[in-house]
């Protein structure tokens, strides 16, 4: 690692947001939202008190891991600039604070599950909090360009960790919940590493455009993509998800395709790319972030208000 | 160097504001887990007693 983070007399006193931003609240959105449709899916009821400490327990967990994410990748975030205004590298809050943060929050969150919800749960957060921080952060991350591939797994496991709290089970459905937000994270991120890969190349981090280049990205991202379309409209046939979602599902696919494509023809992330071309993997990224919001919510809209009719005459 | 003790004393009086506020927001953390833990604890004790298992 690169001696980069500032040292002690060189830190500004931090504030209570330095401390929530260690914790990427950002993404601990999407955890969150993603968690409590597992969880609002889930058949059975819980008392509504647990269900509010299990989803602060996924929140929790998601931001431990945020937390030592931020502590083991300091170095390279004084680098990018894109990074370089996070509370470690700012020297607002020390590492080993965020060590400590990450590892008691982790804690916290799982014992809070676990009083909360059942063994299972709480160990699937577990899990999830040490495949990120751990496995995609310090194993995977700076050895291999399928680090987003295997590490996406992490971000997946919510609605799984939501649907167990409930039930106490992981029948099919929430994996394929699960399955939908893997196939989602590797377009989703590679649309943004298309725009940073000069400053993932500058740390040595091995992301898809710094070692296959550009245009094997593009090709992977539009591949990616076509293989979600299908795995999103999952729920409809096994009878999870009904009519609302099948059209949310099949309209956002199909615009994340088109979206894709663009991305696919363009010259984005190549030497001689212009405007339009880096724009098209802008709006790629930002897209693919409505896309998560629009199926899951939609699964919620479902679940929250009664009104699933399926699709497939039988289920229900 | 009158100067440089004066900013002196207000770096460290800047260091123990900071620090007074982040024991605050630690107190309330710690607090909230408290209370958390104990309503847990109390809604399952409740639903023991509901479902009888509570009954020696």
């Amino acid at each position: 690692m690169t001696d980069t983070v500032p040292s002690t007399s060189e830190l500004r006193h931090a504030t209570a947001n330095d401390y929530i931003q260690l914790m990427k609240p950002r993404i601990m959105g999407l955890v969150v939202f993603t968690g409590v449709a597992g969880l609002a899916a889930a058949p059975g009821a819980m008392n509504p008190v647990m269900a509010v400490v299990a989803v602060l327990a996924i929140a929790l967990g998601s931001g431990a891991a945020g937390a030592l994410n931020m502590w083991y990748d300091s170095d390279i975030d004084a680098v990018m600039s894109r990074t370089s205004s996070r509370p470690i590298p700012s020297g607002a809050v020390p590492r080993e604070e965020a060590l400590a943060l990450g590892l008691i929050i982790s804690g916290i969150s799982v014992l809070m599950m676990w009083l909360a919800s059942n063994t299972l749960a709480a160990g699937l957060l577990a899990l999830s909090i040490v495949y990120y921080a751990w496995f995609y952060t310090i194993f995977l991350k700076r050895r291999t360009h399928q680090n987003i591939v295997i590490g996406g797994a992490a971000g997946a496991f919510p609605p799984v960790i939501g649907w167990a709290a409930v039930t106490g089970t992981t029948p099919l459905d929430p994996w394929i919940l699960f399955a939908i937000i893997f196939f989602w994270t590797p377009p989703h991120f590679w649309a943004l590493s298309l725009l940073a890969h000069k400053e993932y190349a500058r740390v040595g981090v091995p992301m898809l455009p710094v070692t296959h280049g550009a245009r094997s990205t593009r090709r992977q991202i539009f591949a990616y993509t076509f293989v979600l379309a299908p795995v999103a409209l999952a729920p409809v046939v096994t009878g999870l998800a009904g009519w609302l979602y099948a059209v949310v599902a099949a309209g956002f696919s199909t615009v994340f395709i088109w979206r894709a494509y663009e991305v696919l023809r363009s010259q984005a992330g190549e030497a001689d790319a212009v405007a339009e071309d880096h724009q098209a993997a802008k709006k790629l990224f930002v897209f693919s972030i409505f896309y998560l919001f629009a199926v899951f919510g939609a699964l919620l809209i479902e679940y929250g208000t009664g009104a699933r009719f399926p699709v497939i005459v039988g289920h229900g | 160097m009158v100067d440089e003790g004066k900013i002196a004393d207000q770096a460290e009086a800047q260091r123990l504001a900071a620090q007074k506020k982040r024991n605050v927001w630690l107190a309330i953390a710690l607090f909230v887990f408290v209370i958390l833990v104990g309503l847990v604890s109390a809604v399952r004790l409740a639903e023991n007693i509901q479902s009888g298992s509570g009954a020696g």
